[in-house]
């Protein structure tokens, strides 16, 4: 063991005491440090999490300002997708039944999170903005049929324009 | 030849070519718009620019439309030329100002011509900073939809319309920057031929509308090679499915039969596939009820009801294909096999394959050739359509030899058509009533079925002395000389004719008028038009007439029915008659006919997208085609067949297609050949079978997991050398199993200029279909004798005759709602001169049995003859030609 | 009326201008009138009259400048197809209006020219096509006819030589597009006016697949003379290869503006300084326009160019029409340049891409620019669209935008970097400028 020198002489249990309380000071150093500094360790699942603003969770379908579905049923996010677990069909819009602005909209929308990797590319692929991914992330489940999501559960509520 | 330069690199070259045209044919990328293989140059678009250099010493060279540079000895071009480049780039540049860029809702996304040719360019920064300029859609009928804000104002559409096609309710209006493609108010557009606007257009302005109702991209189709099932010219088209449904029907190129461009039944035919109307399970006759019932149960009833065989028939038919038909004569005998055709025609087309054996009979690429045309008793645009579109481009084969000769070559359209004008060249048609192709007819004769069998003999006696004589009327004479004349002088000329009006006579006089010019020296072709998808193939087999089963009045014990409405073939009285007089009735059909409503047991009978199977053109040219949609308990009639056989114990070993396509060529010497048709199942390349999916076929994990979420492994394909997949490759397919055109940078349907040999040239990669008959006993055959004796209508009487009509007259696209939809309500025409008046309501008396209608006056139709329209849906079949009395009611 | 005579003139073709009821055949006759066809039927043959026209250097008015006499020899002798003279009469080239004088006060000159050419081409038939705006002169020309026929220099057995001839009228539906040749054939027998393409020229495969003779109406008005004074006399009266006079249209800020008939070859100061009177309000040339809008303007330096189809195009732009425009110093190139492209913008007959959208995009631009809206990138983009029309359009309208077009920004680069920044038009101050 070293000893720090220009420290006098004393005996030794000063020593002793003095030496073990530098000892846990440089031991708690860490600790210590942070004690004072703000709390970033979250409390999920007592609390809700908080997520970066680009954090690639569940798709959402959103709508536009007049609640209609802004997916026109392009089927490019399905072309886009590099594991195929989009699966789309197109309806026509009529004057009495309309579900979005353009032509068509999507009658079934499916995406298969047992195979999807949160990749993106159907979000870039939009050229509506209609698909977009949210920050859910709780998929667990014990019935892997119940990863088919279908367009009602990744539909954004009409209520609400935009979500996230 | 020429030897021409392209980017340096030292080519040969068609001189009677332009350099776009020498161009793509090599593999270099040039984009285009203005231009169309089938319609030559018109340099309108400016797209096709490079460089043209005067010798090998030019540097400097000018811009030139490769389109307009005809392919001369040492000219000498660069396409990668920078100045071409960027000009090249700023057209597109301008095409891009107004279009709305709405790929994603438009139908032609991802298989656009503009957007493959804009990033061909390398087009990507707008400089334009002002409003887009919008305008009107027009509601143009139940085939075709509208988006004119998209037009790139290439002129094509009006091209192909106007120019090629022959209809002139489609046209350009205004000028500057708002020219505008449409007809001159809202309405149904008239050709029959509409649907190829969706091909021609290089982007989304019309479009395929029903494609529209249950839309899915390009690539998300699976695709087939198949052939069309609407009428006997055997075209060639790529069926496209997804989740069961089938989503529209594509071209598909063979150069020798439909080329660029198929009719709008055959376009929209697929309909019916997908109408609930279709029998999708098997059903059994318990008393007044019918049950649906299991697979096995029903094939289990199937072989007792065909007992120990004894007195079993089978009844055949000309829309089933060989192997089916062949399969039922397999299973009930060929001296108890019957053909199925209608009363009366029987005779028609074996006679007519008769005279195939001892005539040339030229493809339609042949008959596009052809520079002098006599149709004779055929109302051939609404028989077979596609030979129609050929015919109006004979018509114009005269007037271009004044073009060649003021050195315009031919692919110059606007050239030749400032030279030829609105000239027309020696066509003539003769038949009771105005047809479609009257427009491009130099002269035209009306009258009965018997006068017109007068009139083409007295044309086969004008053209050769040895001829037997006829007695035509003397108004007819002049016409008579000036057919034969022109028919004599002619390079190429042709006689078309065909059984509708049901009479011998006719289809004499025809072969009369060939066997006279070959006499002559003269090489003249042949044609037929044939009714149904396998009329040829069904004849060449020989089987007994229906009437005969049906008016035998033998006690059948089973009657099996193959894919035929009886109550289409003869008259209701006599149907029920046979019906009831059956001991079972088996109907194998696709539909619920009236026929099915009536069978002990009904099976249910892949239609032409669910099957496999072989069938032979007009020209007897056989065919395959092959499934889109996967296997199901909706089966072939032939595997129905081979299932009840199996079980019988009898002709075990057919397991797929190509067993039961060997039998049929083993056991029938006619149809040798056939299995060279098309790959054999065990085909493949590198190991694989040929995708039927593109590369990009999206969900393929996810289609299916509403059911389960074990993506199953794709459905097996036992007759085809195709998979449901998109693993294998398509670019080296053979022509014949080619199940869709896509190429690097090619994505809309011109990638076809990458799978054939030359522009307009065969498809790379071995023949489509075998001719079975050639013409082998050609030589000095006899002329038919006997013109017959005129007839002279009885007081108040007229001679019904039957018009086919495009949209009405096929059975099987009575299900398609969009073709059902054109269909003619029941009417009689006469002329003005019997004494009705237009639209009022009749009674007409055939065989006993009396019919309604309304009048429609035609009043080209000659006196003492009324045409009845053919084979529409809900009206009782006669017995034509007769004579009819009609009474207003 | 036309405009007051200048002692400059060289009256050949508006010889007969100022004479009371001109365009009646009295007149007409009292003043030469059908000596030329009288002595072209029985003096002279096909041949001697082609001959005759060769001499006189006489090159078509309409533009293009190519010489009538080879052009009318190009038609083939025979022919199993009848054979056509048409007239143009669509005389739409802004700021040209000769032809529509030559029509309202001589309409017994064109008349007896277009009679001529169908004898040196064996026709028996021929149209006047006339511009939509100028329905007025139907009248004026179909009385004209009526006239002709009554007095048999029309129909059949023409003055008894056994030539027959039969004339019509025709009129367009306002197209510019209309008066390029191949066009206006289309429009005449009845489809969309739109170009066609060359080879065949129209002397193979003109009006309904025939062998055709077209010509402008001046081109026509200029035979009679020639035909009675002789070639010789008339290629003399002009330069050595440009022969004859021709009809100068005056127009912009000269104190006289008007029609002139002058000497080719006529220097463009003493058209714009002697014929013209000068320049309004005595300001300083800026540029000159020398032969209808279509033509590549011509700067002050220009002035002593002399007018013939050769010495313009060696000065860097084109005789045309002969309409020669002039812009004095307080003109605003930029809304010159605007003014021209409007027109072609609305002209363009929308078959090929680079004119149909280059003039709109053109147009678009250079409003936008005048009102103060340009961006300095715009005047690198007005040429670069301009050039991709220039000769690589399907017909000369591209040209006829992109050349004069070409010509504002090169020559007059600072006048739009003048207007750029978001300023107005310097030179709006002075109100109404060119054009209108």
């Amino acid at each position: 063991m070293t000893r720090a020198t220009g420290f006098l002489p004393m005996p030794s249990i000063l020593h002793d005491i003095a030496d073990t309380a530098l000892t846990l000071a440089a031991g708690f150093k860490v600790t210590l440090k942070n004690l004072f500094r703000p709390t970033v360790t979250e409390d999920y699942p007592s609390e809700p999490p908080r997520f970066e603003q680009r954090f690639r969770g569940l798709h959402i379908l959103q709508r536009d300002e007049s609640g209609l579905e802004k997916c026109v049923a392009c089927f490019l996010c399905a072309a886009a997708c590099p594991s195929n677990c989009i699966y789309i069909e197109a309806a026509e819009n009529t004057s009495e039944n309309r579900i979005s602005a353009g032509e068509r909209y999507a009658a079934v929308y499916n995406i298969d999170y047992n195979r999807c990797i949160f990749c993106g590319y159907c979000v870039e692929a939009c050229p509506t903005d209609a698909i977009t991914h949210g920050h859910g992330f709780e998929l667990a489940t014990y019935n892997v049929t119940e990863l088919i999501y279908r367009k009602e559960q990744l539909l954004a509520s009409p209520a609400s324009p935009a979500q996230f | 030849m020429a030897t021409v330069y392209i980017d340096g690199n030292r080519h040969d070259a068609d001189a009677k070519q332009n350099m776009l045209h020498v161009s793509l044919s090599l593999g270099y990328d040039l984009p285009f718009f203005c231009w169309h293989p089938a319609m030559g140059s018109i340099g309108a678009c400016r797209q096709c620019a490079v460089k043209q250099f005067k010798d090998e010493k030019d540097t400097k060279g000018r811009l030139v439309m490769a389109c307009l540079t005809p392919a001369l000895e040492d000219t000498r071009i660069s396409i990668a030329d920078q100045e071409a480049q960027e000009f090249r780039a700023a057209i597109i540049e301008g095409l891009m100002l107004h279009h709305p860029h709405d790929c994603p809702v438009c139908d032609e996304g991802g298989e656009c011509h503009l957007q493959d040719m804009t990033y061909l360019t390398g087009h990507a920064y707008r400089r334009y900073r002002f409003q887009k300029r919008t305008y009107r859609n027009q509601f143009l009928g139940p085939f075709v939809n509208h988006e004119m804000n998209r037009c790139i104002q290439c002129y094509r559409c009006v091209r192909f319309y106007r120019g090629y096609a022959g209809e002139h309710d489609l046209n350009s209006f205004s000028i500057h920057h708002t020219v505008y493609f449409g007809r001159h108010e809202d309405g149904i557009l008239e050709s029959e031929f509409s649907g190829n606007l969706a091909e021609v257009c290089p982007t989304g302005v019309f479009t395929d509308r029903t494609l529209g109702q249950h839309y899915t991209r390009k690539w998300d189709q699976t695709y087939a090679p198949s052939i069309c099932h609407s009428c006997g010219v055997g075209c060639n088209i790529s069926p496209g499915q997804r989740d069961g449904i089938v989503r529209r029907i594509l071209n598909r190129y063979n150069h020798e039969v439909n080329g660029y461009f198929i009719c709008d039944r055959g376009r929209f035919s697929y309909e019916y596939v997908n109408s609930p109307e279709r029998i999708r399970a098997p059903l059994v006759r318990r008393g007044d009820e019918r049950e649906v019932i299991e697979k096995d149960e029903a094939v289990k009833i199937f072989a007792e009801m065909l007992g120990s065989g004894e007195d079993v028939i089978g009844i055949g038919s000309p829309r089933a294909s060989l192997e089916a038909n062949f399969a039922l004569r397999a299973l009930v005998g060929a001296d108890r096999f019957f053909s199925g055709f209608s009363t009366g025609e029987q005779r028609l087309i074996e006679l007519m394959l008769s005279i195939m054996q001892t005539v040339h009979v030229p493809s339609l690429r042949e008959v596009e050739a052809c520079d002098a045309v006599l149709i004779l008793g055929e109302d051939v645009t609404n028989v077979a359509a596609r030979m129609a579109l050929a015919l109006r481009q004979s018509a114009r084969r005269e007037p271009q030899k004044k073009a060649l000769a003021a050195r315009v070559p031919l692919w110059d359209d606007l050239g030749v058509r400032q030279v030829t004008g609105d000239a027309i060249g020696p066509v003539f048609i003769a038949f009771p009533c105005a047809t479609r192709l009257d427009d491009v007819a130099e002269a035209t004769y009306r009258g009965r079925p018997d006068q017109i069998a007068q009139f083409g003999y007295a044309v086969a006696a004008a053209i050769h002395s040895g001829a037997p004589p006829a007695n035509t009327d003397a108004s007819a004479q002049a016409l008579v000389k000036r057919i034969a004349e022109a028919l004599r002088t002619a390079e190429r000329p042709l006689v078309v004719s065909g059984a509708t009006l049901r009479n011998e006579a006719i289809i004499g006089a025809a072969a009369n008028i060939v066997y006279a010019l070959e006499r002559e020296g003269r090489s003249a072709g042949l044609a037929f038009t044939m009714p149904e998808a396998n009329t040829c193939g069904l004849g060449l087999m020989r089987a007994r007439a229906l009437e005969e089963a049906l008016e035998s009045r033998v006690q059948y014990g089973t009657v099996v029915i193959l894919e035929n409405d009886l109550y289409r073939r003869a008259t209701a009285a006599i149907v029920d008659e046979f019906l009831a007089r059956a001991g079972n009735v088996v109907v194998l059909d696709q539909v619920n006919t009236r026929t099915a409503a009536r069978a002990n047991l009904v099976l249910p009978v892949a239609s032409f997208a669910e099957s496999a199977g072989t069938l032979v053109n007009f020209e007897s040219r056989a065919q395959r085609f092959f499934p889109v949609l996967p296997p199901s308990d909706v089966q072939e009639s032939w595997r129905w067949i081979t299932d009840v056989a199996t079980r019988r114990g009898e002709f075990g070993s057919w397991n797929s297609l190509d067993d039961v396509t060997a039998a049929v060529e083993q056991e029938m010497p006619i149809f040798r050949g056939i299995t060279a048709a098309a790959p054999p199942s065990s085909y493949r390349i590198a190991g694989e079978k040929i995708p039927r999916q593109p590369h990009r076929y999206s969900g393929r994990t996810a289609t299916l997991v509403n059911i389960s979420i074990h993506e199953p492994p794709p459905p097996d394909d036992p007759d085809s050398p195709l998979a449901y997949s998109m693993e294998g490759y398509t670019y080296k397919a053979p022509a014949s199993a080619l199940p869709f055109l896509w190429a690097p940078g090619w994505n809309s349907a011109r990638a076809l200029l990458k799978f054939q040999e030359e522009i307009n040239g065969p498809l790379r990669g071995g023949p489509v279909g075998i001719r079975l008959i050639r013409g082998d006993r050609r030589g000095a055959p006899e002329f038919f004798s006997g013109a017959p004796e005129p007839v002279n209508a009885p007081e108040r009487r007229w001679l019904a005759v039957p018009i086919y009509h495009l949209f009405g007259s096929d059975e099987l696209t009575h299900w398609a709602p969009a073709i059902s939809s054109l269909a003619p309500q029941p009417y009689v025409a006469v002329n003005e001169r019997a004494g009705f008046r237009d639209g009022a309501p009749v009674a007409f008396q055939s065989d006993g049995a009396t019919q309604t209608a309304v009048i429609k006056i035609r009043s080209e139709i000659p006196d003492g003859v009324a045409a009845v329209p053919a084979g529409l849906r809900e009206t009782e079949t006669l017995r034509l030609p007769a004579w009819i009395s009609i009474e207003a009611i | 009326m036309p405009s007051q005579p200048s002692e400059h003139e060289v009256r050949v073709l508006s010889r007969r201008f100022g004479l009371p009821n001109s365009a009646s055949i009295d007149t007409y006759l009292a003043n030469d009138g059908y000596r030329a066809l009288e002595k072209a039927l029985k003096e002279m043959t096909p041949d001697s009259i082609l001959e005759e026209l060769k001499v006189s250097n006489l090159r078509g008015r309409g533009g293009a400048g190519f010489p009538t006499g080879m052009k009318w020899s190009f038609v083939p002798r025979q022919s199993p197809k009848p054979k056509y003279i048409v007239c143009n009469a669509d005389e739409s080239e802004p700021g040209t209006c000769k032809d529509r004088l030559l029509m309202e006060y001589d309409p017994h000159q064109l008349i007896e020219g277009i009679l001529i050419a169908g004898i040196v081409v064996g026709s028996h038939q021929g149209y006047i096509y006339v511009r939509g705006e100028y329905r007025y002169l139907i009248d004026i020309l179909d009385r004209a006819l009526e006239e002709a026929y009554a007095r048999g220099y029309l129909g059949k057995n023409i003055l008894g030589s056994g030539f027959d001839f039969d004339l019509y009228t025709h009129t367009g539906a306002g197209a510019y597009e209309c008066g390029e040749e191949s066009a206006l054939l289309e429009s005449l027998e009845g489809k969309r006016g739109i170009p066609r393409i060359r080879p065949p020229f129209p002397a193979v495969a003109g009006l309904y697949a025939s062998p055709t003779v077209l010509n402008n109406v001046e081109t026509f008005s200029s035979v009679p003379p020639i035909i009675v004074n002789g070639g010789k006399w008339y290629a003399e009266l002009g330069t050595p290869r440009n022969g004859g006079t021709r009809l100068f249209v005056l127009s912009g800020h000269v104190k006289r503006p008007g029609v002139y008939e002058l000497p080719m070859g006529t220097p463009l100061r003493k058209l714009i300084y002697d014929v013209g009177g000068g320049i309004i309000g005595d300001k300083k040339l800026k540029a000159v326009i020398p032969g209808g809008s279509s033509t590549p303007v011509l700067t002050a330096d220009a002035i002593d160019t002399p007018l013939d189809f050769d010495s313009v195009a060696k000065a860097g732009s084109m005789l045309g029409s002969g309409a020669v425009i002039v812009m004095h110093e307080d003109t605003c190139i930029v809304r010159a340049a605007l003014r021209i492209m409007q027109f072609y913008a609305h002209e363009s007959c929308g078959w090929c891409i680079p004119c149909r959208e280059g003039t709109n995009w053109l147009k678009k631009t250079l409003t936008r620019f005048h009102s103060g809206g340009g961006r300095e990138e715009d005047i690198g983009l007005i040429e670069d669209l301009a050039k991709n029309m220039l000769g690589r359009t399907f017909c000369p309208l591209g040209d006829a935008a992109a050349m004069p077009t070409i010509a504002f920004v090169q020559k007059f680069r600072n006048e739009f970097e003048m207007h750029l920044a978001g300023q107005p038009c310097p030179f709006e101050k002075h109100g109404q400028l060119v054009g209108a």
